[in-house]
């Protein structure tokens, strides 16, 4: 049986990334990946499987022991979690539709629609471009982290996600929280602890582009079958993957409309309003500078006055 | 208003009905910027116009504007001591304040600003040496007047000037800078309407502490008031664009609570302060004062108003997610 060092026992020091990580690959027999540094890793959510069983949800409070939500009815929905938020990564969405039968209203049905909703780990994230502590770092494994130890919780990523992702854990630590994507856990070469719970393989974990070819493939059988409303979000040329976000290491087969599930259909990175941003800031700054020194330097009204005096 | 495109075929039992949005919860998330940021926009803003006033003052003008720049740079000061106070309790973690200092980032513009603010912190601090050591506060043998002649007026001057405009306008990059639609939308507006009532609300602090020090001329004020009419009525202007411009993405603005504050801009920011400085002029010195004063308390709570409107505007057109799939329909 292998031993697995303590952490305190775990070697340090200049000499700690030469030796190999206390790994068991786990995730080898798990999702059939072996979890190696320089991947870029991800999830495929395919909602078509999806049977808003919230194993996901569960799975990642307990993991990452985020405390509980508001105990509440939202009196919306079966989906009393509402959002993603600084303690909960995963989020159910219940998306009811109604199946209109033109005109006869007894027949009319209520169909649900799942999706599991998780941090996108876009490839330009918006979040990491505006954190001023450099907090929120690229990891190994392609994915987008918060050094917790270094956040001082300016809130700055928090408008810059393009989809309301990262928050701020106000009544907790007062730090900025997301997915981590099970950073712990691929550490030790184990599955995203959503990805492993999900019972129907709605969410698939994977390296990116390895995920994209199956997703590429389920989106080819659907259309076979008729379902020809089924298309994905996030990979590259699709809704999702636009205005300098880039492609999403964690992206989805939706049936709806994007804006269904709260998701914008073309999102903005915000640092491309930069640029536009300080050039008319430049030009006032340079016109407000010349109006001043114009104004100093002109004659003066009493100056002249008292000068016919 | 939702985007009317449909993308889902019928399905066999006839036509489907999907929600609009999901169950119209907001789809981002505000942050926690209240007040705190709201008097730190304007704090920062009013420090960096005083200064600009000052400095450019001592740059160009004449003997007689002396006191504008003895004026400016206290009050450059003193709105500089404040302004952190409020950015850095308003962060979730005050203590790690400092962890904005580990790295410069020119992606963030919050990391910008943080050193922006540092240099002119820095700028604004030399002003007021220089200024001790000319009113003779300070000997001119003393170090720090020692360390300070060292460098020309005019390097730290521009340095100063630039540190200043950047201190003024940064804020208004910074908020453009997410996906808030009000913000994100009119952001090319911003910049310039926060460095120009930064400018007006520097010039009225000046034009209200010089009676205040019995240091002033008619002649100083001018200049001082001219200008100072001029930045109201930029400030009016881009206020007005972005009162126009705005309502393509969002309708946040139209709501009363923010309507009748920006209404009362151009009265705040030129009406007032014009009919009160006309009376000072013929009003004798102590009732002059009193004018002058109630002109730039007066300018001074236009611009107040402007950053608070921007700041919780933005976050309430945050809040709704319909604003946000239109905004997120492409354009600026």
């Amino acid at each position: 049986m292998m031993s697995r060092p303590l952490a305190s026992e775990h070697p340090t020091g200049p000499f700690y990334r030469t030796l190999p990580p206390p790994t068991m690959h786990e995730a080898a027999l798990t999702a059939g990946v072996r979890i190696e540094p320089g991947t870029t890793y991800g999830f495929f959510t395919d909602t078509t499987v999806c049977i808003g069983c919230k194993s996901c949800e569960a799975a990642c409070k307990q993991w990452n022991q985020n405390p509980m939500d508001d105990f509440g009815f939202k009196g919306t929905s079966y989906d009393n979690t509402g959002e993603l938020s600084a303690t909960t990564w995963r989020h159910v969405a219940f998306v009811e539709t109604r199946i209109d039968t033109n005109g006869d209203h007894r027949r009319d049905r209520t169909r649900w629609t799942f999706m599991s909703d998780v941090c996108k780990h876009c490839e330009n994230a918006g979040c990491m471009e505006a954190c001023p502590t450099g907090a929120i770092i690229r990891t190994e494994f392609g994915t987008v982290l918060i050094q917790q130890d270094v956040c001082n919780g300016c809130a700055y990523c928090v408008p810059s996600c393009p989809f309301g992702v990262i928050t701020l854990a106000e009544e907790q630590d007062r730090k900025a929280h997301k997915c981590t994507l099970c950073y712990d856990r691929m550490k030790v070469g184990m599955e995203p602890a959503c990805a492993k719970a999900c019972p129907t393989d709605s969410i698939q974990f994977g390296p990116v582009t390895e995920l994209r070819e199956r997703a590429r493939e389920r989106l080819r059988f659907l259309h076979s079958r008729g379902r020809r409303e089924a298309y994905l979000y996030g990979v590259p040329d699709a809704p999702g993957a636009a205005g300098g976000v880039g492609s999403l290491n964690c992206f989805f087969l939706l049936t709806e409309r994007p804006e269904v599930y709260n998701l914008p259909p073309l999102p903005e990175l915000p640092s491309r309003r930069a640029g536009a941003g300080f050039l008319t800031a430049t030009a006032a700054a340079l016109f407000w500078g010349a109006v001043t020194t114009a104004m100093i330097l002109a004659p003066r009204r009493e100056q002249r006055e008292g000068g016919r005096q | 208003m939702m985007r009317t495109q449909e993308v889902q075929a019928p399905s066999r039992n006839g036509q489907r009905e999907a929600p609009p949005t999901y169950y119209r919860y907001p789809a981002l998330k505000n942050p926690p910027w209240r007040w705190k940021i709201v008097l730190y926009f304007f704090t920062g803003g009013l420090a960096s116009g005083a200064y600009l006033a000052a400095t450019l003052a001592d740059l160009f003008g004449k003997p007689e504007d002396r006191p504008v720049s003895r004026v400016g740079r206290l009050v450059a000061l003193a709105s500089l001591a404040v302004s952190p106070v409020f950015l850095i309790s308003d962060l979730g973690r005050p203590e790690r304040f400092a962890n904005m200092m580990r790295i410069f980032k020119t992606r963030s513009p919050m990391s910008l600003g943080a050193w922006g603010l540092a240099a002119f912190g820095l700028f604004t601090g030399a002003g007021v040496v220089r200024q001790a050591v000319e009113d003779g506060w300070i000997g001119s043998k003393s170090l720090p007047a020692r360390l300070l002649s060292w460098v020309p007026l005019t390097v730290s001057g521009v340095a100063g000037t630039l540190a200043a405009f950047f201190v003024g306008s940064y804020t208004g990059v910074l908020i453009g800078f997410t996906n808030v639609p009000l913000w994100a939308k009119t952001s090319l507006l911003q910049a310039p309407l926060f460095l120009t009532s930064a400018l007006a609300s520097g010039l009225a602090a000046i034009s209200t502490g010089l009676p205040a020090r019995g240091e002033d001329s008619p002649r100083v004020h001018t200049w001082l008031d001219r200008t100072e009419r001029m930045a109201a009525m930029g400030e009016v202007a881009l206020m007005n664009a972005t009162i126009v411009h705005a309502p393509r993405h969002s309708d946040v603005l139209k709501l009363p609570k923010y309507m009748v504050p920006l209404r009362l801009v151009p009265l705040l920011s030129i009406g007032l302060p014009f009919i009160l400085r006309r009376r000072a002029k013929r009003a004798d010195a102590k009732r002059a004062r009193m004018f002058r004063f109630g002109a730039g308390l007066s300018v001074l709570s236009s611009a107040f108003i402007v950053k608070a409107v921007m700041v919780l505007a933005g976050q309430e057109s945050g809040k709704r997610p319909e604003e946000y799939m239109k905004s997120t329909s492409g354009g600026i």
